[in-house]
This record gives C-alpha cells, structure tokens and sequence, in this order.
C-alpha cells in the first residue's frame, strides 16, 4: 500500500486510506481474505497517526469492506460483499465518466468539475445526510 | 553517573592542573641542588627591602625541607592550587551551552542532587590537585640525594586543601548567581586578595589566617596542624556550597 | 497506558522579569495522543514547556503530569523520569562521541533498553563512534530522540523537532515518533511551526495565543467543524451578519463573500442559501488556515 495521504488536502486522511482500500480491491491489488497490513507498520509506513488507521479500518468493517479478526488482523471481506461493493461503485463510475464528458464538451476545466462536484455534495450535506 | 557527568564538565581544568601542578612541584624538588649552589655565592645586602627577601630565600634554602616548604607548600604550589580551585568552582548551570544546559535538567535529579555532584567532583578534584604534587614531591627527593617525610607530605596537603576549598566553595557560589562563566574567577580572586591585604593589616590576626593555614604555616613552624582553622574552613566551605545549592534550587531556566 | 490526562494545565500563569508568559493557559492531552502544541513565537510554547519539565515554577495555576504537580521538585524528578525531552537545542554535548552520550544517557535511566539503542542506531544510521561535533543538523535530532525514546518513557515532549530539517530527515524523524508511539502507546506532545507535519500525525492539537488557549481538542473534530463558504452574488456581496454561532470571518470583496466558520455550518448554509447567491462554493479548511484565523488577529 504504497500512497502518500494528502493531510492538508481538507479530505481527512482516514477517509483517504479507506479509498485507497477500496481502489485496490477494486482493481484486484487486494482480494477477498487477503490481509492488510497491521495497524501499527502501516501508520509507520505512512507516516500518520495510527488512530487514523485504526478509525479507517473501523469505517472500512462498518461498510462491510473488511472484517477485523479479534488478535489475527484485518481482512479483505468475503465475495459477496466485494462484488456489490464493486458493481456500486462500477455503476457510480460510469455515471461519473459520462458527467465529466459532458461537461468537458461544454469547455468546463478540470478544476471547474472538481468544484462543482465539491459544492453539490457541500449542498447534500447541508440538507442533511443524502449519503446513498 | 551524576558524579561522572559532573566531572565531565571540568575535566579540561583538572587535567591540565593534574600535569601542571607535579611537574611543577618535581622542578621545585629537583632544583634544589642548584638553588643551594647559587646561595653559596651570594651574600645579600640586608639594608634593602629586595636584599631582605633575599636574605630570607637564602636562610630558606639552607635545608631541603625548608627549601621545599618555602618554594612550593608557601608560595607556588599554593598559589596554583587556588587558582585551580577557583576555575575548577566556576562554571555549572548558569554559565553552560544551552545544548548542555539542557541535557543536565531534563534528567531525572533534583537541582540538590546536581549541585551537590559538582560540589564532591569539584572538590575531589582539588584534592587530588594538592595530594599529589605532595607525593610528588616524596617520590622524586631521592634523585636529588635528599628525603622530605610521606607525613609532612600529607600534612601540608590537608592544610592547602582546606584552604583551597574555601575559594572552590566562593567560586561554586558566585557560579550559582552569575551566568558569566568568568564573573565568579574574578570576585573570588578579589575576595582572595582582599582577604590577603587583611592578613598583611592585621599581621595574621593571631593565627586565624586562610592563607597561614593554606601554606600549613602552623605545622612547619613545629606547632603541629592548626586544626580550629581547619574545621572552621570546612565549616566555611561547607556553608558557601550549601548557599549555592539553595541558591539554584529556586533558579528559573 | 492508564486512561485520562497525561498533560494537564489549569489556569496556568507565568511571570518573568514583568512579562506575562503565561495568561491562564488550561489544557489537557490525553494518553495515548499524539498532540500538536502550535503557537506563534514568544506565544507561550518553550515556557510551558519549561514548567512541565520543572525547569521553571509557575507564577500561579496547577500544572501535572502523569496525575503529579509539575511545581514539587520531588514530583518533577519522577515526572522527568518517565518522560523523553528532545528540546530546542537538542541537549548534546559537542565533546562526546554518539556512542559516548548514549552510553552516558543510558546511566541514568534504569528503563533504559538496550535492543532498542541498537535498533534506532541501526534506524538513524548514526555513527556510533562519530563525534556529535562532526553530525549534521537531521542526525542530531535523530540521536536526541533515540536518548529520548530509549530510555522507556511514558511521554514524549518535543520542542519543534523538524525545524530546520530537510524533507528526508523530517520523515525520519516523524516515522519513528508514529511508529513508537504505535508501538508503546507512549503520549507524544510536540511544539511545532511546520504545521504540516502536525496535520499529518497529530490526533490533537492545542493553539495557544499570547498565553492562554486559543483551540484545543481532536484534529479530526476541528477540521470537521471548520468550513470556508464562498458565495458569489449578482451584484455586491450583501453587507449581512450572520446570526449562527460558530462564523469566525465574514470578507467581503465586490461580489464574492466569504464565510469562515468554526461550528454550526448547517446554520450558516441556510442563512446563506436565503440571500440568494449565485453560487455556493465549499473549500476544504487546513490546519494553517484554522491557525491564522486563531492567531493572526490584529494586535
């Protein structure tokens, strides 16, 4: 798991790391019932603070992504589980692909998409929780 | 370990000291043969204040022993003794690196603890600054065909240790309220001297003299070892460094 | 590692030669936490510091550490004992060799463990027989944390330990906090301007102004709570104050205003939907930002 968490970026790096996670099993880095690294060597090999590992593999077994082992580790989630994880996230792909062409075609810039997506979920949160 | 890093801190001095003060104590042993040469052949003209010292020097010269006494336990072993005693007194705390400074406080002693470190390194150090030239001096009297005795060797060097630690104890508690390292050599030097303009005044005030008792006067003089002198300057020392330590316990860094 | 505070303060105040250190600073770090301790300089941090570690006394207020009161020197030797110190100047003695200090340090602490000497020598690549004279800036504060870390400490105190530190020595350095604390669960409290490296492992952090606390509390809860709002009107940005608490700025400039909130963004989105902007932009809020808008008010 080799990344850099962006800290000052304003997405909080916990929630950074449980993208990474999910990206790499997505495209089969990680499949179901391989290990992930330790709590502790992986907030060293990071280099941030092992609470925020600990809260993101909290996060990640909430979702159902892994499952932590009492005193054996954290585990990638069965298949199941993986598979309609990567079909939501396969069908939100391709819904993002074909915004962000429109959107293109019109002549918005990257950094322009990038604030638009920012807002609207700025906008969702503010109604209150929309998460899906 | 405190004791060690205590004496970390002046090795420099005591080591140079530790070289310094034997060789010069040998010169002094093994010079006798020609200073009792040169006397033969001078008479001194006794109506001058020069030709008086003279006079006196040659009297001195006449023995070994009084040679020996005069040259080193009187004048010059004395005075290097002191001198030492003061720049081994100065420094601590307040006059260090903050690297070092900090270091030292962050360790888990009390200030008593650290104090009272440097004040028995320092001390010890300037025990052995007058015990050995004194032994020094034993050992190497043979080679001049003469013997000065391994008692009085001791004898005088209790004597300048007592009176040395009283500048080492001055020195420690100037160090413990100035934060220039060279603040305590020079009042503890003008303490010196002023103490000795006083003993020139008062003639000795009766044998309650610092630097009668440093040069072991008493005990040469075949009055044996002054000891009122020498439990008051331990007394002496011993309340200067407990002033320093107190002083520094309560010190904001 | 015992629950509650290793680090508290109470109504702390210092006074040196008329000058008010300390105002009145509360703080409390919780064991286990990696706390960033941030402030502009002169604010306060070195003192605090100090006084913790019994190298000052207070003027007046409570501080402890591990439950004892850091103003007994009793106390403050045992405090001193179970706590790491890598300050300003790193407490290295130019005269020694690495092997030497260490050595040296080592005879101090009966906790001191070997394993990990040799571990972090071998870590740090520190020359064991090199002179300290002879070592670059990075390997002094690596050799000042091995004499900190190894000697079995229940906390960590740093004073701006990547100051001054290349990238490459700064991930060192950093690395092997996150990874002893990890390790241990030892507390690690550190004083630091480079703000980005308190981001990127502080789970706490404290922010004292001109002696007294300005923000204290969760990283992660501070950076939830702050927001920036840019909203761009038709014409001139309405001249409006906002009735929600927790809005820290308002700046107006032609038609853009922008809204930088501690708390309370739900309220302040909805006050600022029914001024009817154009459109409403949200930017993510980084600890420099929370730290100037904290700090850099006007004196």
């Amino acid at each position: 798991m080799i990344f850099r968490p962006n800290a000052a970026s304003g997405v909080p790096i916990y929630l950074q790391l449980m993208e990474q996670v999910k990206h790499a099993i997505e495209t089969g880095a990680l499949r179901s019932g391989d290990q992930l690294p330790g709590i502790r060597p992986l907030a060293e090999e990071l280099v941030i603070n092992p609470n925020t590992v600990a809260k993101a593999y909290r996060e990640l077994e909430h979702e159902g992504v892994i499952e932590l082992r009492h005193g054996a580790g954290a585990f990638v989630s069965g298949a199941a589980r993986e598979k309609k994880l990567t079909d939501r996230l396969r069908a939100g792909q391709t819904i993002v692909a074909s915004a962000v062409d429109k959107l293109r075609s019109r002549g918005v810039t990257e950094a322009e998409i990038r604030r638009l997506f920012e807002a609207e979920l700025t906008k969702l949160t503010g109604k209150g929780d929309q998460r899906g | 370990m405190l004791l060690q890093h205590a004496f970390l801190e002046t090795r420099w001095r005591f080591l140079i000291g530790l070289v310094l003060l034997p060789v010069s104590a040998a010169f002094v042993a093994l010079g006798y043969p020609q200073v009792a040469a040169l006397t033969q052949s001078v008479t001194p003209t006794p109506d001058t204040a020069l030709g008086r010292d003279i006079a006196e020097a040659i009297e001195m010269a006449k023995t070994f022993y009084s040679y020996v006494w005069s040259q080193w336990f009187e004048q010059n072993g004395a005075q290097l003794a002191a001198f030492f005693a003061v720049i081994i007194g100065t420094g601590g705390l307040l006059s260090q690196s903050a690297a070092a400074r900090l270091f030292t406080l962050s360790l888990p002693v009390s200030r008593e603890q650290l104090l009272g470190a440097r004040a028995a390194a320092g001390l010890g150090q300037v025990l052995a600054l007058t015990l050995v030239p004194a032994l020094v001096i034993v050992v190497v009297s043979p080679i001049v065909a003469h013997s000065f005795p391994v008692l009085d060797a001791l004898a005088y060097a209790l004597c300048a240790f007592a009176g040395c630690a009283v500048f080492f104890s001055l020195a420690f508690l100037f160090s413990s309220m100035f934060s220039n390292v060279w603040a305590p050599v020079v009042l503890t030097l003008c303490a010196g001297s002023a103490l000795r303009m006083l003993d020139t005044i008062t003639n000795g005030s009766g044998g309650f003299s610092l630097f009668e008792m440093l040069h072991g006067e008493s005990y040469f003089r075949g009055h044996g070892l002054p000891w009122l002198m020498l439990l008051v300057s331990a007394g002496v020392s011993a309340a200067l460094i407990y002033a320093g330590i107190r002083h520094m316990a309560r010190q904001d860094f | 590692m015992a629950d509650g505070f290793v680090i508290e303060t109470t109504d702390l105040h210092k006074r040196y030669d008329g000058v008010e250190a300390l105002r009145g600073l509360t703080l409390a770090v919780p064991a286990g936490s990696i706390c960033g301790f941030l402030g502009r300089t002169g604010a306060g941090k070195t003192t605090t510091i100090k006084i913790l570690l019994g190298m000052a006394a207070p003027t007046s207020g409570r501080a402890a550490v591990f439950g004892l009161p850091a103003d007994s020197p009793a106390a403050s030797v045992d405090i001193r004992r179970r706590t790491g110190f890598v300050g300003d100047d790193k407490g290295l003695y130019d005269a020694m060799t690495v092997r030497g200090i260490v050595r040296h340090t080592a005879s101090f602490y009966p906790k001191w463990n070997r394993e990990m000497e040799e571990r972090y020598l071998r870590r740090f690549e520190l020359p064991a027989e090199r002179g300290i004279k002879g070592l670059s800036r990075g390997m002094r504060t690596k050799l000042a944390m091995l004499l900190a870390i190894c000697r079995g400490a229940d906390l960590l105190v740093l004073d701006e330990p990547t100051t001054g530190l290349d990238p490459a020595a700064t991930e060192d350095v950093l690395q092997a906090l996150v990874g002893h604390a990890a390790e241990q669960g030892t507390t690690v409290f550190f004083s630091s301007h480079q703000l980005g490296d308190v981001e990127q492992i502080a789970d706490h952090v404290v922010i004292i102004d001109r002696g007294r606390t300005a923000v204290a509390g969760s990283l992660d809860d501070l950076k939830q709570g702050y927001r920036r709002i840019q909203l761009v009107f038709d014409g001139d940005a309405p001249a409006y104050t906002f009735q929600t608490k927790g809005v820290e700025r308002v700046k107006r400039s032609g038609r853009v205003m922008t809204v930088l909130s501690s708390a309370g963004i739900d309220g302040v989105l909805g006050e600022a939907r029914a001024l009817n902007p154009v459109s409403t932009d949200s930017t993510p809020v980084t600890l420099k930002d929370i730290f100037l808008d904290t700090v850099a008010v006007e004196d």
